[in-house]
This record gives structure tokens, sequence and C-alpha cells, in this order.
């Protein structure tokens, strides 16, 4: 009897860590989300106390951060880099801070000369409509509010300019 | 599908709705499955367990979601993970036990039922609001979600609990040795393992592997240990 209680928890192990390894997800810092997935219309605050409204009407490159968040860190001056060249092609490039407040978040911007318009949302709410649970993340929307592409994890500058051509031209992620 | 209902400062969304109903199912239903004669102050364990899986499930929520820790100070949100969920009750009903000793095995037995059909209502909810993404994938019974089709991961985890359920029913009578719980333990972990493996958005280890299926995988381990134990035991008094 002791052969059969040991086998049976062997088999119940050995099962499990082939379905464990079988179902593991690919170790990848992306997940597209393909077109037609439109942006809810969502509030966020700004550092002057004004509300803004995500909006449509021109492309927009979200990239949702924290200043404690040290990928978000290394990220944000490579997105402002490219952000003036983006500007040229009509496309608005915004940090939307993940639930801290200006006070805190001001201190790295001021300290990495960053002045790219930031949006803050305290409760995550862009996090969630683009069903992201990691930090950095980048959400690229085109003209009529739609989301082309929601990037988990550091962007690079190839990343950016080829969804910039997908936000300007056309074509798919 | 989100929210559904605006009463004053609450949005009722359906997965909200649905986590209420779950938790009035298994408070009304567990009260009355309870032994009269087990001499259990019934209504102060499940509350304590109410507000522990509460708790528990909020912070296992944000925990899980680096995005949205914010949300953890968020005290009108619902939201929660069911793991975190148990551990919380877990530990309520731990410290209960610690402070009022009650007869715990009959508690639990009780429960096993109402426990299972509200994680299943729960996961119904999860999957009309949308939320707990599954793997991109083509088959017959995906569904769109997030701008791809996805395995209906939330859909899984109600199967699976209510096939759980049923299992139950019928163990107890087959096998009335082993206690219902067992089944319970055994049902959540094997429902952690297989749904789990679905899920795009999961907690991972290096490699990929998810933090569930190891948390589902060691506690199927530990209740496949006790049931043997149990049949081993009843096979060598008879």
């Amino acid at each position: 009897m002791n052969y059969q209680f040991h086998w049976v928890s062997l088999v119940v192990l050995l099962c499990g860590l082939g379905w464990m390894v079988l179902t593991r997800l690919v170790p990848t810092p992306i997940i597209v989300v393909a077109p037609g997935f439109p942006l809810p219309a969502l509030e966020f605050a700004t550092a002057n106390g004004s509300t803004v409204t995500t909006s449509h009407g021109r492309p927009q490159i979200l990239s949702l951060w924290a200043s404690w968040c040290p990928p978000c860190r290394a990220e944000i001056p490579v997105v402002a880099a490219l952000a003036p060249s983006l500007a040229t092609r009509g496309i608005d490039v915004i940090l939307v801070n993940q639930g801290e407040t200006p006070a805190d978040a001001q201190g790295f911007l001021t300290s990495q000369q960053i002045t790219l318009p930031v949006w803050y949302d305290p409760q995550g709410l862009l996090a969630t409509a683009v069903a992201s649970r990691d930090l950095p993340t980048t959400v690229f929307v085109d003209a009529s509010g739609v989301v082309r592409l929601v990037y988990r994890g550091p962007v690079s500058p190839d990343v950016l300019t080829n969804m910039a051509n997908i936000l300007t031209i056309g074509g798919q992620p | 599908m989100m929210p559904l209902i605006t009463l004053g400062p609450l949005r009722l969304s359906s997965y909200g709705i649905c986590i209420v109903l779950a938790l009035g199912l298994w408070w009304w239903w567990g009260a009355r499955r309870i032994p009269a004669t087990a001499n259990i102050d019934s209504d102060g364990v499940l509350f304590a367990l109410a507000i522990g899986a509460w708790l528990g499930g909020r912070i296992g929520y944000v925990l899980g979601s680096v995005a949205i820790w914010p949300q953890l100070a968020n005290l009108r949100a619902l939201e929660f993970s069911w793991p975190g969920a148990l551990l919380g009750a877990a530990g309520a009903l731990l410290l209960y036990h610690w402070w009022r000793p009650f007869a715990l095995a009959t508690f639990l037995d009780a429960l096993t039922l109402p426990t299972l059909c509200a994680q299943a209502i729960g996961a119904m909810g999860l999957w009309l609001a949308g939320m707990a993404v599954g793997v991109p994938w083509q088959g017959a019974w995906a569904v769109a979600q997030a701008g791809a089709w996805r395995h209906p991961v939330q859909l899984y985890e109600a199967g699976i609990a209510v096939l759980v359920a049923a299992w139950c029913l019928l163990a107890t009578r087959m096998l009335p040795s082993i206690p219902a719980r067992w089944w319970l333990l055994g049902g959540i972990a094997l429902n952690w393992l297989i749904s789990e493996g679905f899920r795009a958005d999961a907690l991972t280890l290096t490699g990929g592997i998810r933090v569930i299926q190891c948390v589902g995988l060691c506690l199927l381990i530990v209740v496949s240990e006790r049931v043997m134990m149990t049949v081993r035991l009843r096979g060598s008094s008879t």
C-alpha cells in the first residue's frame, strides 16, 4: 500500500509539471493587441490640477510609467528623444503616470529634463483599460481612437519608429 | 459591460455584481449547511472569512499586477484574485479558530459546495466584465477579447468549479471516508493548475512558469498525499 501512496503522488506531480511546461508563457515582452480595440474615454489629471480626457483626431503614443519603476526610468529618455520627430509627423507622445502625485513624479522628470506632457492616472484606469499588468507599457492609438498595439515592457526606438509609420501611413503591427 | 449600474458613489460592474452575489450565496448557503449540533457561531466565522477573503483577494489582485498597485487603496473596487481570497480566508479562519476554537473540519466540510459555487459565479463575473485575458487562440469556442480571439479562461474556471462540485456530491456518497474538504482543496488546486495555463496575463516566474500553477501543484500534491493516507488507513483498518 505504501507503494501506491507514493506512485499516485508521483503521477500527480509529473502530470502537473508536464502541464505547466506545456502551457508556460513564452517570455517575450510583447503582447499585441490587434486593431479594432477602441480606447474608452478616460479622464486624467495634469500637474496644474486640470483634467484631460482621451480624445480622437490625432495619433497618440501613451507611455504608462511610474518614477519608482527602474525600466520606466530607463525607457522615458528614449521616448523623449524621439518625441520631437514624432511630433513633426503629427503624433502626440504623452506620459501617463500610474498611481503617483505630481510631487512624486516631478523630481524624476526635472532631473531628466523631460518636458513631454504628463497625465496622472492615480487609479491605474489606463492599465486596466488595455489589460496591462506591467510597467512600462506603451499604448499606440490611431487617429480614430483605436488601439493598434499594446507593448508591454521597455519600448525600443525601432518599435516607436515602426509604429509611427503604421499610425500615420497605415498597415499592421 | 463595465459599469452596469451607477448607484450614488458606487459604480457596480458586472464583475462586482457577481462577486456580491457569490459572497451572498456563499454566506446564506454556508450558514444553512453547518450542522446545528456542531455548535459553531457560523455568522461570526463567516464574517471573519468574508473579511479575510476580501482583504486577501484585493491584496493578491493588486500585487499580481504591478501596473495597478494604485488600485489597492481604491476601496470601492471589487476586483480580486481568487488565490488571494483563498489565502486571506484561510488566514482569517485560522486566526478565528485560535481566538475561539470551533469544529474546523465540520465547518470546512459544510462550506465545500457553497465555496465552489461562489467560485463559479465569480468566474462568470470575470467573463462578463472581460477580465482575465486568455492566451490567443483560433479554436471553435474562442472569444473576442482585448482585440484578439482568445481562450475563454474565465469559463474554463467556472466549468471546472462546477465539475468539481458535482464530483464532491458523488464522492461524498461513493467514498464517505474521505472528507469533503479535501475534495474542495484538491478541486481548487486542480482548477488553478488547469485554467491558469490558458491565461495570458498570469504572474510568471523565470522561464514563463506561472506562479499560481506552482501554488496549485503544491496544494494538489498535499491533497493527494492526504487522500491516499486516508485510503491506506481505511484499508489497513478493515
